[in-house]
């Protein structure tokens, strides 16, 4: 019965891992995305170097105005920037670097008001040079709300934390790689921050950015060769860099491919121990083991489902945490919900809690509950818009798997506390219902479902059903011979009872190696 | 009568310009204007432009008809890159004119809708507000009261925390 228990369970990971699986390759093509985006980036920067020459060339030939063509200005008034319509001063902004137009915020009333335009910030922020910094680091654009200081300071935080995140990383100190000049002052503060182990404000980082643009020369026209030279070395560094980056962001794909794949030795390690406990529980059974050592019979099975749940949490604690706080929660609680009910039934087999087996099913039930009902909402809210015959039978299929292990473990808990004086088969009748309805019932609807309603993927799901009597035959024979042992004396020893499991443990065997060698390429990481 | 191919064009206080049609074409203004008139002769009433901004504009606009800008070609990058330090030499020393005048400027070429100009002298505002430092030497630039109550600027002061010193 545990053997079928364990079969229920080792569902579990299944599902775990294939989502994180597809979520990662959704996360995967974002990234090449931004980098395609960074690229054509630099794609722009190499033509506007171009035309600089141009324009170089166009030097020569410009005539400069006369100053004494043009009158002395009779003073039209006193006119003033204040005085310029909205319109105006909002073009005017928007050639503006961000920091002025804090400044201009501060200067008066309608500039404050003309300033405080959402179009006109998002803008200013996203058409300037320093935005770079966030496309060169694939932090994505920040979500402009209208409150524009916390906006700056956001992405400036989320920048800082970028640099410890890539600091982290690399473990050998403060190696970031950005845009060259602000690469060196930030170098040097942050080396700074480092020695004094203060963390530095946001507001001071920021400003350590933007001053840094401010100090570059602006008048590009005045040394305007050297510039160009400065330029094309900087647009070499930032492709070096893009190269860089694009490097830096495959090597941590692969780590993290790498990590996934590390989830699957855990997985491996718990079907051989389930095999082991059933070695284990047999030699028990005869009389081989004492009975004080009770508790290492269970031992390897507790082992490997442990090394499983722990596994799965440590892969969606540290890929996830980062993006996904929600996910972390539900596994842990998931893992409750197992971990609780199956640390309990152990501790009563071993004889460390006096209870009585009911009362020991009882969290057990709960987690049952919980999955008959949550499976069933979220199946009636997937299939709502097609149901069909061959839906409604799955459906009624599914529930049945659900409910009658519910049923048996019921019966179990009744019988073991001898609360209902029922014979071994009775007890044993919801789990040959669970057990036939597969190749029974659900293989044959499955099949004609396919022949007749969706012929694709024929062949898979005719393996499907060839697997799922692989499993289940050896089962139900476990079952029946079980009741003969238990009601009967026509089976002399309990070893001949265990025939069918070893056959599911060669099945689990088969399958654990091809899981561990194949499908998971367990390797060391480079 | 004017001469052949040329419009007049007359400012605020009645002075009269004589200008290429072509070049006063430059004008998005004006050259809607020569479409819906059509007596050649006719002097163009231009009622907010003094004469003096005026002869200005119609300086800025013969130059650039005649030594086309390779601007055309940019205009893709100023979507992506709003630059202020690719004003053309001639522009530059165009632009060094007083404050009051280069204000005139701006609403003279937005009211006769000469992108290039406006974008010209956008841009040399732009550049005098970058070469301030802080909030009060931008008031002093421009000669700008600050009518902020305490309060008031104290609030502003406050959310503008990360682009001002820390004191």
């Amino acid at each position: 019965m545990f053997g079928s228990f364990a079969n229920l369970i080792s569902c579990l990971p299944f599902i775990s891992l294939e989502k994180i699986v597809k979520n990662k390759s959704l996360w995967i093509k974002e990234t090449t995305n931004e980098i395609s985006k960074h690229q054509y980036h630099l794609h722009k920067q190499n033509t506007c170097v171009i035309l600089d020459k141009k324009k170089l060339k166009m030097k020569n030939q410009l005539n400069y105005p006369n100053s004494s063509q043009l009158k002395k200005p009779q003073v039209s008034a006193n006119f003033i920037l204040e005085e310029l319509p909205i319109e105006i001063l909002w073009i005017i902004f928007e050639y503006l670097h961000p920091i002025h137009l804090g400044y201009i915020r501060l200067t008066c009333k309608k500039f404050a008001i003309a300033s405080y335009d959402q179009e006109l910030w998002r803008r200013v922020c996203f058409t300037h040079e320093h935005f770079f910094i966030w496309q060169s680091l694939h932090i994505p654009e920040p979500n402009f709300a209208f409150s524009t200081n916390i906006q700056i300071v956001g992405i400036v935080d989320d920048l800082w934390n970028k640099l410890n995140f890539v600091c982290k990383k690399k473990k050998k100190g403060f190696k970031i790689r950005l845009p060259n000049p602000i690469f060196k002052i930030c170098k040097n503060e942050l080396t700074e921050f480092k020695n004094k182990k203060i963390v530095p404000s946001t507001t001071r980082l920021s400003r350590l950015l933007y001053i840094q643009e401010l100090e570059q020369p602006e008048q590009v026209l005045i040394e305007k060769i050297s510039q160009i030279n400065k330029i094309k070395k900087v647009v070499k560094s930032k492709i070096k860099q893009n190269k860089e980056i694009q490097k830096r962001n495959e090597h941590n794909l692969n780590f993290e491919r790498g990590l996934l794949k590390i989830t699957g030795i855990p997985l491996v390690i718990f079907l051989y121990s389930s095999i082991a406990f059933t070695i284990l529980l047999n030699l028990y059974m005869i009389g081989r083991i004492d009975k004080k050592h009770r508790f290492w019979v269970c031992f390897p099975f507790v082992l490997g489902f442990s090394a499983v749940l722990l596994s799965i949490t440590l892969t969606v604690i540290f890929l996830y945490s980062r993006y996904v706080r929600k996910q972390t929660l539900i596994v842990v609680m998931i893992e409750v919900f197992v971990m609780l009910p199956i640390a309990l039934i152990i501790l009563k087999i071993t004889g460390l809690i006096n209870w009585t087996y009911s009362q020991t099913f009882i969290p057990l039930f709960f987690t049952f509950l919980f999955c008959v009902i949550t499976s069933l909402l979220y199946r009636i809210y997937r299939d709502l818009n097609y149901l069909h015959w061959y839906y409604i039978i799955g459906q009624v299929y599914l529930l049945l798997q659900i409910i009658t292990p519910f049923l048996f473990l019921l019966f179990l808990a009744l019988k073991l506390d001898s609360k209902v004086n029922w014979k071994w088969n009775s007890v044993f009748i919801p789990l040959f219902i669970s057990g036939l309805t597969p190749f029974v019932g659900g293989s044959i609807c499955g099949l004609i479902y396919k022949l007749f309603v969706n012929r694709r993927e024929l062949f898979f799901s005719l393996l499907l059903c060839l697997a799922i009597f692989a499993v289940h035959l050896p089962a139900i024979i476990f079952e029946i011979l079980l009741i003969l042992f238990l009601e009967t004396d026509s089976i002399p020893s309990f070893s001949y009872v265990m025939i069918p499991i070893y056959f599911f443990d060669f099945f689990i065997f088969i399958f654990a190696t091809f899981l561990g060698f194949f499908w998971f390429k367990i390797r060391w990481l480079k | 009568m004017t001469e052949l191919g040329k419009i007049k064009l007359v400012s605020s206080d009645s002075q009269e310009f004589e200008v290429d049609r072509e070049v006063a074409a430059m004008s998005q203004t004006i050259k809607n204007l020569l479409e819906a008139i059509e007596d050649e002769n006719t002097a163009i009433p231009i009622e907010n432009v003094k004469g003096e901004i005026l002869e200005r504009v119609i300086h800025y606009c013969e130059h650039h008809y005649n030594h086309p800008s390779p601007k055309n070609l940019t205009e893709n990058e100023n979507e992506y890159e709003r630059r202020t330090d690719d004003i053309e030499p001639w522009d530059q020393t165009f632009c060094n004119v007083e404050q009051p005048i280069l204000f005139e400027l701006i609403l003279a070429a937005n009211y006769l809708d000469i992108k290039p100009l406006l974008d010209v002298c956008c841009k040399t505002v732009a550049n005098l507000i970058k070469e301030c430092r802080s909030p009060e030497e931008i008031r002093k630039r421009f000669k700008i009261k600050n009518d902020f109550t305490k309060e008031e600027e104290e609030e502003i002061r406050k959310e503008n925390a990360w682009c001002l010193d820390e004191k």
